[in-house]
């Protein structure tokens, strides 16, 4: 690893928790619907929605898709894009909660109790993603201050 | 031990594979009923349907079911026991209902034998039937907006992808960006992410608006329809 790859190391660390994570919550709501699907688990997601994801993360840690990027030198975007894209997933998962639990009690049917389980599983795992990347997002900027620091 | 865990490994993808593919191949049905052909049997299922016969128990309006009565006002919302339903029966051949449509209406543990004689009868069955209709329109919705939020989780996913992509292609291009053409491109990568985010969140949105006037309509065609049953109830027709 040269310095200049040691540098972009918290940037490159936060663009593989963001792709990690929300690859993972998105693979886990296709995982959700493909049950409630069963056994046609392919009716309404497509086999792609699982594949894609995997081929991403394959990228990102056999090409070191991260590290690339991470030497673009586009720090701000790189944040920045990272918490909309958290911000934006986990005020869907929200709403998908409210959504689904927003039922008269006569109307409770097992499909609707199970998606009330799945949106709350999945409000966690976006919430969880969302505080990862704010905690990778400040360590970038304060390898960065450290960096305007010195010189 | 490394082996051990390689042998392991093998093991279980070998069983994913026979699972996958060789389990569907198998089906029992399927020998049965070909070897039933292969010696001549012709298979055939005789269907004996049971008819339990209508017995004419009451005149209209008498409670016929035994659960007991509920005094005191009615949580709407409680259960699917609250939910006014309606049942098309004979008349048992009285004169009296000649040319009328008799139903079993029931609701709250209670069932009446009534006729549409009474006018209030047809509302009561058009708004049972409606709430019937609008409740099967919002499983499909539901059903839809599950989908429509995997959707916009992608199109955001996508749009963030796409900003990065942007960046990079100008940063492929352009060798050596100036200051201020590198800002304007940042912003445009920035703002596109925000735009299709933005609409994810607006999609949920419409659909959560949506769901509530579906909602709202079950709920007043629901109370609507108990409060005639509770009408039928206090005051029959004589």
């Amino acid at each position: 690893m040269n310095k200049s790859d040691e540098s972009n190391l918290p940037l490159a660390n936060l663009i593989r928790i963001v792709f990690v994570s929300q690859s993972v919550a998105y693979l886990w709501r296709g995982v959700a619907i493909a049950i409630d699907d069963a056994p046609d688990i392919f009716q309404r997601v497509s086999v792609w929605s699982f594949i894609l994801p995997i081929i991403v993360l394959s990228l990102l840690f056999i090409l070191k898709f991260d590290r690339w990027f991470a030497k673009l030198n586009a720090e701000f975007l790189i944040i920045f894009l990272s918490l909309v894209v958290s911000i934006s997933t986990t005020v869907i998962a929200i709403m998908e909660l409210i959504y689904h639990f927003d039922v008269p009690e006569y109307l409770l049917t097992p499909t609707r109790q199970y998606w009330q389980t799945i949106s709350i599983i999945t409000l966690i795992f976006y919430v969880f993603a969302f505080f990862l990347t704010l905690y990778f997002s400040i360590r970038v900027i304060q390898k960065q201050s450290r960096i305007i620091e010195a010189k | 031990m490394h082996k051990h865990k390689r042998g392991f490994r093998f093991l279980l993808v070998g069983l994913i594979i026979v699972s996958l593919f060789l389990c569907p191949l198998y089906n029992p049905i399927s020998d049965i009923t070909r070897s039933a052909s292969a010696d001549g049997i012709v298979q055939q299922v005789t269907f004996v349907p049971k008819v339990t016969p209508f017995i004419f128990h009451t005149l209209s309006p008498e409670q016929i079911a035994t659960a007991a009565y509920l005094y005191g006002p009615i949580e709407y919302e409680k259960d699917a026991f609250y939910s006014p339903t309606y049942k098309w029966v004979s008349c048992g051949g009285d004169p009296e209902y000649t040319n009328h449509t008799c139903f079993e209406i029931c609701y709250g543990g209670n069932c009446y034998f009534v006729s549409d004689k009474d006018s209030r009868i047809s509302l009561y069955i058009s708004l049972v039937k409606h709430r019937e209709e609008k409740i099967d329109e919002l499983e499909g919705f539901d059903r839809d907006t599950v989908d429509v939020i995997f959707d916009v989780v992608a199109d955001c996913l996508e749009g963030a992808g796409a900003g990065i992509v942007i960046y990079s292609l100008y940063g492929i291009a352009v060798a050596d960006p100036e200051p201020a053409s590198k800002t304007i491109v940042t912003l445009i990568s920035a703002l596109a992410t925000v735009a299709v985010c933005g609409k994810s969140i607006w999609g949920v949105f419409s659909q959560s608006n949506e769901k509530k006037v579906l909602l709202a309509d079950i709920v007043s065609s629901t109370v609507t329809a108990i409060d005639i049953f509770i009408d039928i109830e206090k005051y029959p027709l004589e």
